[in-house]
């Protein structure tokens, strides 16, 4: 409905009929009955040096081809935070004036965590460098291409969404466009290889350099390698909801996304996870291309003799007591000398290479061995130590997120073949894109340790569980000071807050209009620019080239998103102009906690991980389980997935008994149970681990703990003094079965795999 | 702040610097020849200890206006200044030597004994009314909202109401307040014409004819009830008379109950929305009331604390001078 309201615009302008537009050298190839079909859909426009063609922030849904002459695109808004706060102070206060700040508990705002970005994308084949955000564009290429192709998703929206404009577009010379409405671009350009070929060949040509190097991990490749890939990159089309990549699968190509945006979303036990949206100027793809990364893991013949260390093409030192701070040491084992090998990871493989120091043999498949490769899994012994390789579960060559098209998607796809010879020919290139993989794969655990195993669907009205870090307020405390207000006021720059202490109530708590940084960001799904992101910590970020344009704010379901006037400072002896951007709640991540927290007075404002904290309320909500009697499902060997039903759960103590659990039968508080989490529980006195046993002085500091993997439980003992014992056998590692009993310090612990997984 | 079992430790430190101090102005007051006076070496001691701690009391403003310093969070604070507070007016009298004193002196004291009382009377608020707020009043909005809520409330009654009596003759003067953090920018150009269409048919139609048509007697008696009893409650400021009918949700409930009694059941879904609007206009009126006594006390505490610190150093200067 609204795609039509679209698709009867009046253009305006001359129009052109299809004898004038096959004269057209680029449309020579389309036959002329085709235009015919859509009479008015394309209009012929000229404008004068000066003439603005398009501001940004308008709204719009068609595409302009240049037909002859040159424009400027160009971003208005100033790009700069909005500053309202005084400057700082002469360098002869400046010492005072630290102190003064580190009192105020002000952050260091360097340039320091800051994305390192240094191009703005913009709906045309060009991007803004950062730094002057203005390019030229000239004949034969095509401005407002996501906006028009956007406009063709509209089929069930009953009024029409059009997006903005992301540059504003002005006329350098004497200009003649073609302006033309999206069924033109889809079903008529499009659909004539000659054209989408001469589109292509103009971005492989022209664009695909300054895209390449709008990324700032690949601004070092060198232009004879770029020569090389401009021939052998494939251009991909993608249409809505298509999937490009899917979790698990064997990686064979990088993308660069050229125009739309892109999902990127991960499946753990209780759903998708959506970690971002891609835009024009990002990528994926890399994890599954880069190195396996190595662990390796040294084990005694007895009960907690055992050490772990990362392997990178760095030797790692192993011995009894090797020097130096990259070393791992078997301190258990005499026949051990102090420095006796090395390990370095080589491509797919792991070299072992004795160093002189080292006395006795290594022994490799049963027979010695100075040096040798050796793949993940594969192990050798030495002494009485036995050495295994293992691989990281997240560079594993495969893909570790699911990525989904959400718009027309124009990608470029790069071969795993030419991404692994441009990560050797360019070492700067692999050290970049190896930390920027390093900073996902923390994501990605910071995620997995966020995600519980329960599914949860929609158990809150209020969808609190799409929250990821929720702030609350619990009423019974909060003497309504607006201390948290007034602390986010003064937090950020703009003295604008981001919090508004007002909104639904759940229980005695009261979630406020603050971003909740949720699992399924929808306002990163439209911004034209790709300033609202989220950051490697999972917080939604609005960064400062934001034009204004309110869609982020109308897409976000909880109205935590606001655009407001502010004042922008502009270069010295220019006023301050007041300028539309969006604001959102980045959880202070320039401070240690949230400010609106810290500030409170009475500790009534919290901020907590919805599904952790409402454990309680959980219980009586709809959950999908297996449909098997107790006893069965108590199997570790039963297969889940075949028959699911959903049930309603009442109370938690129906509920708990499905998660998995350890039952206490010794030690403090006999018949409780405690809950394991995912993907790792760990036990012991000290304070860092989750479950603390602080008066038991049989057991260790780090005792043992219980990692989930595949849906597989396994218990691995931390090299402890007095031993982890599983029934009554002392282990070093293990997998758990149902029923299993555990015992270390003076505890003893059933395991029960519970139903829901 | 709430008074409970995380406090214990507070509890401690101070009832054991109260017992030190007591012990030691006890040995003072057995031994001083004189007795006990703010101008000797002990009494001395005592006033300066007392007037640190109210110093840093008055800091508590202070480390509000920095959240983020990492001199402690601000609940620490709060919880030192509750407990030191009570501990300084004992180590001041400590320093009087229980005298009351005069002239300045005895200023200083009613002062700070204002202070005190005035802050354990705002612990104790603290701890009774968030509580009460949550149970009566589920509809809270933010303070400084309420005569915004207010007005739309009224026109939303306005509103309802014509669907029953048609034109209820009103003149619509109230300004648009802005919505605090701002206001939400729509750039879609459909959107808004599309919104003001619809609205603009909506208003119209509403004011030329009656949409529920409960006959013109019906009409005539929620018309005169709506403006006269009604419409007069939804104020900043009710008038005496609504106020009283509406004082309470019973009363409330049972002016309604009335109503529908004597109105055809057309008017019921309307007779319900201006009840449920009227309970929310209730609401919003206890937690006025609720809010004025949670922060009232402290229009007391806080400027006498100011001019406590300011007549205490008055007080230094002049006593350690002559």
């Amino acid at each position: 409905m609204a795609k039509d309201v679209i698709l009867a615009a009046n253009l305006g302008g001359t129009p052109i009929d299809g004898e004038e537009l096959s004269a057209i050298p680029d449309f020579s190839s389309i036959r002329k009955e085709i235009w015919g079909k859509f009479p008015g859909a394309i209009a012929k426009k000229t404008y004068k040096p000066g003439e603005m063609i398009m501001r940004e922030g308008e709204s719009g849904s068609t595409a302009f081809y240049v037909l002859s002459g040159t424009v400027d695109i160009y971003i208005n808004s100033p790009i700069a935070s909005a500053k309202s706060k005084q400057a700082k102070s002469k360098s002869l206060f400046k010492g005072f004036t630290k102190i003064t700040s580190y009192l105020k508990g002000e952050p260091d705002r360097t340039e320091k965590g800051r994305m390192q970005r240094t191009h703005i994308p913009v709906d045309a084949s060009v991007d803004l460098p950062m730094d002057n955000p203005i390019a030229t564009i000239g004949p034969g290429e095509l401005i407002g291409e996501l906006a028009a192709l956007a406009a063709l998703k509209q089929d069930r929206l009953k009024r029409p969404k059009f997006y903005p404009r992301s540059a504003t577009v002005r006329a350098q010379t004497d200009v003649v466009m073609l302006e033309m409405l999206p069924n033109i671009l889809n079903n008529v350009l499009y659909n004539a290889p000659a054209f989408k070929d001469k589109l292509n060949k103009n971005y492989r040509t022209r664009a695909l350099d300054a895209h390449f190097r709008s990324v700032p991990v690949f601004c070092n490749v060198s232009q004879e390698f770029l020569d090389k890939l401009r021939d052998r990159v494939e251009l991909v089309d993608v249409v809505p909801g298509q999937v490009i990549c899917k979790q698990g699968d064997v990686a064979d190509a990088f993308y660069l996304v050229r125009l739309g945006f892109v999902k990127v979303a991960q499946e753990f036990p209780g759903g998708e996870f959506v970690l971002t949206y891609l835009s024009r100027g990002s990528y994926f793809g890399e994890m599954g291309l880069l190195p396996p990364a190595f662990r390796v893991r040294a084990r005694g013949n007895q009960p907690g003799q055992i050490a772990e260390g990362a392997l990178s093409a760095e030797p790692l030192i192993c011995g009894r007591a090797p020097e130096g701070d990259r070393g791992l040491a078997a301190n258990w084992d005499d026949y051990i000398s102090r420095d006796h090998f090395q390990m370095a990871a080589e491509g797919t493989q792991v070299r072992v290479t004795r160093l002189p120091s080292g006395k006795n043999p290594i022994l490799f498949r049963m027979k010695p061995a100075d040096s040798f490769l050796l793949p993940a899994g594969e192990s050798f012994v030495v002494g009485n130590t036995t050495f295994e390789i293992l691989e990281d579960p997240f560079l594993t060559g495969k893909r570790t997120a699911t990525c989904t098209s959400m718009d027309f998607v124009q990608l470029v796809k790069i071969k795993a073949e030419d991404f692994a010879l441009m990560l050797s020919e360019f070492p700067e290139v692999n050290a970049s894109i190896t930390e920027v993989a390093r900073a996902r794969r923390q994501m990605d655990m910071q995620l997995l340790n966020r995600v519980q195993t329960v599914s949860l669907n929609d158990f809150l009205k209020q969808e609190l569980m799409q929250g990821q870090n929720l702030l609350l307020i619990d009423l019974t405390k909060c003497t309504r000071c607006d201390e948290c207000v007034k602390a986010c006021v003064s937090t950020h720059t703009d003295d604008v807050t981001r919090l508004i202490r007002d909104g639904l109530r759940f229980d005695k708590y009261l979630a406020p209009t603050s971003c909740r940084a949720c699992m399924d960001p929808l306002c990163m799904t439209r911004c034209p620019v790709g300033s609202i992101r989220r950051k490697e910590s999972l917080d939604i970020v609005i960064e400062d080239w934001c034009i204004g344009c309110g869609n982020c704010a109308i897409d976000c379901p909880y109205g935590n998103i606001n655009v407001v006037e502010l004042l922008i400072n502009g270069e010295k002896g220019q006023h301050a102009e007041a300028k539309p951007k969006a604001v959102v709640c980045d959880l202070c991540t320039e401070y240690d906690e949230p400010n609106c927290v810290r500030a409170c007075p009475h500790d009534a404002a919290i901020r907590v991980e919805p599904k952790s904290f409402f454990a309680k309320e959980l219980a009586g909500l709809q959950l999908a389980v297996p449909n098997l009697p107790h006893h069965d499902a108590a199997s570790a060997n039963v297969d889940y997935s075949s028959n699911m039903e959903t049930r309603i759960y009442s109370n938690a103590s129906d509920l708990l008994p499905l998660l998995p659990q350890l039952k206490m039968l010794e030690g403090p508080r006999p018949g409780s149970t405690l809950q394991l989490r995912i993907p790792a529980t760990t036990f012991g006195r000290g304070a860092e681990n989750d479950y603390r046993f602080a008066d038991d002085t049989q057991m260790s500091r780090n005792q043992c703990r219980i990692v989930m993997e595949n849906k597989r439980f396994i218990l691995t003992d931390n090299s402890s003094t007095n031993g982890t014992l599983v029934n009554g056998n002392v282990v070093t590692e293990i997998e758990l079965r149902s029923g299993d009993v555990i015992e270390f310090g003076e505890i003893m612990l059933e395991f029960q795999s519970g139903q829901i997984l | 702040m709430i008074i409970g079992r995380d406090q214990l430790q507070w509890v401690y430190a101070t009832t054991a610097i109260a017992l030190a101090s007591t012990a030691a102005y006890l040995a003072y007051a057995v031994l001083s020849a004189n007795g006990p006076r703010g101008g000797s070496a002990m009494g001395l001691v005592f006033g300066f200890a007392g007037t640190g701690v109210i110093v840093f009391e008055c800091l508590l403003s202070l480390r509000k206006k920095y959240p983020a310093s990492p001199i402690g969070r601000v609940s620490l604070w709060l919880r030192a200044h509750v407990w030191l507070g009570m501990l300084s007016f004992l180590l001041i009298l400590f320093h009087s030597g229980f005298h009351w004193g005069r002239g300045l002196a005895s200023l200083l004291m009613w002062i700070f004994a204002t202070i005190t009382v005035s802050g354990i009377v705002g612990v104790a608020l603290q701890n009774y009314i968030p509580t009460r707020m949550m149970e009566l009043v589920r509809r809270e909005t933010i303070f400084a909202q309420i005569p915004h809520n207010i007005i739309e409330l009224r026109k939303e009654a306005d509103e309802r109401t014509e669907f029953v009596t048609a034109d209820l003759g009103l003149e619509v003067a109230d300004a648009e307040f802005q919505r605090a953090g701002g206001v939400k920018q729509y750039f879609d150009p459909s959107q808004k014409a599309g919104a003001a269409e619809k609205i603009a048919v909506f208003v119209e139609q509403r004011k030329n004819t009656r949409q529920i048509d409960v006959g013109q007697e019906a009409a005539a008696i929620l018309r005169s009830h709506y403006l006269q009893e009604i419409r007069p409650f939804l104020f900043a400021k009710p008038q005496p008379l609504s106020g009283k009918l509406f004082q309470t949700e019973q009363t409330l409930q049972a002016y309604f109950n009335f109503l529908r009694t004597i109105l055809p059941v057309a008017s019921h879904s309307v007779l319900n929305d201006l009840e449920s609007i009227c309970e929310e206009r209730r609401q919003l009126g206890v937690q006025v009331r609720l809010h004025h006594l949670l922060h009232g006390w402290l229009y007391l505490h806080v400027p006498l604390s100011m001019a406590f610190l300011v007549l205490t150093l008055v007080h230094a200067v002049v006593s350690l001078r002559y």
